[in-house]
């Protein structure tokens, strides 16, 4: 018998050690999902409760955090105790500080804790004040005189005035679309007769034609005008703002280690708005000692972070992740609202904007999609998708099919290679950008370009990374395809979602050009009138119009989730439901 | 000697100002717009154009390249465009934990790296000599994102032996800080020491078949002096070219490592910035990652003639 040296022997013992580690833990995250289903309650125009339940042979599991009632939620408050770091693992690395800058989620979250804006949204879609105490409207709706809450102080202990809302609004009229919408087409030419200081704490505006949507204007946005004092109100839009923030809301900035983290903790002399916390709205309670923002680039980081108690909250991670955090009974998933996955044709260059043709063209594309198969690419599992052709999100009151039938996942390659065949496009090469650090978009692009292919075109797929993309689509004559998504918020109504979303005009994704004026009159319907009868009506005749003209490629919704350690509680995915604010250790 | 060195830092100036113009040309001449990223997806051609404006985009490539340089010999790195501070003041607190990371690897690929070398050359042949180069080339043959994500699962998530993240500067003691960076630092040491055991093993089995190593046995030199004293010495001059060359490797692998173990450091800094277009960071570190190459570079010409006594230039 040969004799094992002791060397040796140390050796193959680690590699042992080490295979059986890795044997033994893989055995605690095989899950095997028969059956996944999703049950929604939907009262009006909002959905109330959002339920997955997995089925695994007889046992069925409730893998997302059901979106309790607003009830359960305050009755859950009263209880709450204070204290406790909350830790959140960010997506980005923070750059700005200044979310009046820009819109990038790492800057974002500074609104979440530290700014506070005049409006914010209840859970039912509605604006709530909190920074304004109250108004009146003359009696010609021309002129809206606006009061502040007496007694708000910034984290520097200066008190808000008129003279920081209207600092702010001035700041931002370039850059926030719905107030710049009311100022051109209901207000006058100059902004100081648009916003007029009228006392200390009250200003007014002024319009020239009535509107619907002048809280709207002062609301959440894109740029919301979140209330800044005059070190930031007074740069220019286009700069950021280099100091660190200082704002009116629950919790005041307290450090930043760049490349690390950054940390709030409660502000002291906050003045919460004396409504009732509703959503984003009324009034908020900074419950945690301390938030910390740790920056956590890589996805499976994150979550092993989240299973070793290193982090509380982790807002964004892989979907081949998620068997591993189901089956740990320490974390809660929290699905949020659905992202609608879309595709762009460039209007500006052939063959979809052949004047003969390219009407024909682009609907061939939309009738010939394979809807299904690009969502699954997208978003993983059939679970975390939704076959919807509304262009407002599904599951509401404005949700309509108008326009969508034999158009929607219709899958009809052979009329569509009919007519690709007929234009005499048949072997024309469509360059399709490809973002592939975008999984969304890379997936879908895929499908993509099967179905380009199958209906008679010939394609350049061009994969590169985001920040290219985003470069190239702006460039008229570099693609002719791409996909991308957005949220599907019905705040504001189709006005918020069409006008300042995909289809606003002037901007890289709109150079497509209504023949006949339909989107641009609708449109117009959307920003004057106030009856939702009448809104909703041009809500359909536009979507019919959408899928007539095939303005862009409608794939459907997909979910994300977050996860967080079951010790916090009033997690959900209501709007305001994933802030920092109003939740708190168990 | 000192004429040597001195010539050699001289002939250096010329290829950082190289380095400097190929990154600044790349930089400019590659896809992506820092506009584009700042405006965001709804942003308007007015918008696009005034934050192209406020960045000095539309001035011409020499006068953007010329005020660069003029910044850059007065020590002035630049300003990021997204969040408008001195890179100087966004880079001081980024060196710590790549400095850091950086010594511990060298010192501890070095120490694993020649001493199982060594023990190979001593017992080759043997099976332990097998075994040990078996190793080796696994180490170097393994992804470093598998083995890192493979040691967080291991060591992190499943035994709790050491943190996924959470990284502790030195004043916040030495042990947690040696403790939050245990596993970064044995991922990429093994990596490391991987090549340097194979080198040492060879330069070692070349050295000891010479005759002065012979003579030395035949005088009756121990085996630890003829090892030591006879043999490590003249085959150090190729582990330290390799030594060399795995710290510019560093460089890059401290990218992946930071970037999977959430280590605020130089790496995490210089990804963030190529994702969001922010040139002034991009063309700023790679300046201080060609700097320090350099000088590694000739750090390790100066140490062949201290390892060489023979050796002069």
């Amino acid at each position: 018998m040969r004799r094992v040296r002791f060397p040796n022997l140390v050796l193959w013992l680690l590699g042992a050690a080490v295979l059986a580690i890795v044997a033994c833990g893989s055995e605690t995250v095989t899950t095997v999902v028969e059956t996944v289903i999703v049950e929604k309650e939907v009262k009006g125009d909002t959905i109330v409760q959002t339920v997955v339940v997995e089925k695994k042979g007889d046992t069925v599991t409730i893998v997302a955090t059901p979106t309790a009632t607003s009830e359960e939620r305050a009755a859950a408050v009263v209880n709450a105790k204070k204290g406790g770091e909350l830790r959140i693992a960010s997506v980005g690395s923070v750059q700005s500080f200044d979310p009046l800058w820009t819109t990038a989620s790492s800057t974002g979250n500074v609104s979440s804790l530290i700014l506070e804006g005049l409006f914010a949204y209840k859970e039912d879609n509605t604006l709530g004040k909190m920074l304004i105490d109250d108004w009146t409207v003359s009696s010609d709706g021309l002129k809206w005189t606006f009061k502040i809450r007496e007694g708000v102080k910034f984290h520097d202990g200066a008190p808000l005035t008129t003279e920081e809302v209207i600092g702010t609004l001035r700041r931002q009229s370039e850059r926030a679309p719905v107030f710049k919408l009311v100022w051109e087409s209901f207000g006058p030419a100059s902004f100081d007769d648009f916003i007029k200081k009228e006392s200390r704490l009250e200003f007014s505006v002024n319009l020239t034609k009535t509107t619907g949507l002048v809280l709207d204007a002062l609301g959440p946005q894109n740029f919301t005008p979140q209330i800044v004092p005059a070190s930031w109100y007074t740069l220019p839009a286009t700069e950021s703002a280099p100091g660190t923030p200082i704002g009116t809301g629950p919790y005041r900035f307290e450090s930043w280690t760049p490349g690390d983290r950054w940390t709030a903790i409660p502000y002291e002399d906050y003045s919460p708005s004396p409504e009732k916390t509703d959503g984003e709205a009324g009034a908020h309670t900074a419950f945690f000692d301390r938030v910390a923002y740790i920056e956590i680039p890589d996805q499976a980081t994150r979550v092993a972070a989240l299973q070793t108690d290193a982090v509380d909250l982790v807002q964004e991670f892989s979907q081949d992740l998620i068997d591993r955090l189901k089956a740990d009974d320490n974390i809660q998933l929290i699905a949020n609202p659905p992202l609608r996955l879309l595709g762009h044709f460039n209007y500006q260059i052939p063959p979809f904007n052949d004047p003969e043709w390219g009407r024909d063209l682009r609907r061939a594309v939309v009738m010939a999609y394979d809807n299904e198969k690009a969502l699954l690419a997208a978003a993983g599992t059939p679970d975390r998708i939704n076959l919807c052709a509304s262009l407002m999100e599904c599951g509401t009151a404005w949700e309509s099919n108008a326009g969508s039938e034999n158009m929607y996942n219709a899958r009809r390659i052979e009329d569509a290679r009919k007519i690709v065949k007929d234009s005499g496009y048949e072997g024309y090469t469509i360059r399709l950008m490809d973002p592939a650090d975008r999984q969304p978009a890379h997936g879908a692009a895929q499908v993509t370009r099967e179905v380009l292919e199958d209906i008679g075109f010939n394609v350049d797929l061009r994969v590169m990374d985001w920040a290219t993309m985003v470069q190239d689509r702006a460039t008229v004559d570099r693609w002719e395809f791409f996909h991308t998504w957005s949220g599907r918020s019905v705040r504001i109504g189709p006005i918020g979602h069409l006008r300042f979303g995909e289809l606003q005009y002037n901007a890289w994704f709109n150079k497509y050009t209504d023949t006949d004026g339909t989107q641009r009159r609708l449109f117009d319907v959307f920003s004057s009138e106030t009856d939702p009868v009448k809104i909703k009506a041009a809500m359909e005749e536009f979507q019919q119009y959408f899928y007539d003209d095939a303005i862009f490629l409608q794939v459907g919704e997909f979910f994300s989730n977050w996860a967080a350690s079951n010790k916090i509680d009033g997690l959900h995915g209501n709007p305001g439901g994933q802030k920092p604010y109003d939740k708190f250790f168990k | 000697m000192w004429r040597y060195i001195a010539q050699r830092f001289l002939v250096s100036i010329p290829v950082i100002l190289m380095v400097g113009i190929i990154t600044f040309t790349l930089v400019y001449v590659g896809p992506g717009d820092p506009a584009a990223i700042i405006a965001g997806d709804e942003a308007t051609p007015e918008i696009l154009e005034a934050i192209r404006e406020d960045l000095g985009f539309n001035r011409p490539f020499p006068v953007q390249m010329g005020d660069w340089f003029w910044n850059l010999l007065q020590g002035d790195l630049g300003t990021s465009y997204f969040s408008r501070r001195e890179i100087t003041e966004l880079i001081t607190p980024r060196l710590q934990p790549t400095l850091s990371l950086g010594i511990q690897v060298v010192v501890l690929s070095t120490l694993i790296g020649i001493s199982t070398g060594m023990l190979a050359a001593w017992k080759a042949g043997s099976r332990l000599d097998r075994n040990l180069m078996v190793l080796a080339v696994l180490g170097f043959a393994t992804p470093g994102f598998w083995l890192a994500f493979l040691v967080i699962w291991v060591f992190a998530v499943n035994l709790g032996w050491f943190p996924v993240l959470g990284y502790k500067p030195i004043q916040d003691g030495l042990i947690q800080h040696l403790h939050s960076m245990f596993l970064p630092v044995m991922i990429n040491s093994i990596l490391a020491s991987a090549f340097i055991s194979r080198i040492t093993r060879s330069a070692m089995l070349e050295v000891l078949r010479e005759d002065y190593i012979r003579t030395a046995r035949a005088k009756g030199a121990s085996e630890l002096s003829v090892f030591i004293r006879h043999a490590f010495r003249p085959s150090a001059i190729p582990v330290a070219t390799v030594i060399g060359a795995s710290i510019a490797g560093l460089a890059t692998g401290f990218v992946l490592t930071e970037t999977i173990f959430a280590i605020p450091g130089l790496g995490r800094m210089l990804i963030d910035a190529i994702v969001r277009r922010d040139y002034p960071i991009i063309q700023a570190l790679l300046m201080v990652v060609a700097t320090v190459l350099i000088a590694v570079n000739l750090l390790i010409d100066i140490l062949y003639a201290y390892i060489d006594p023979r050796i002069r230039y």
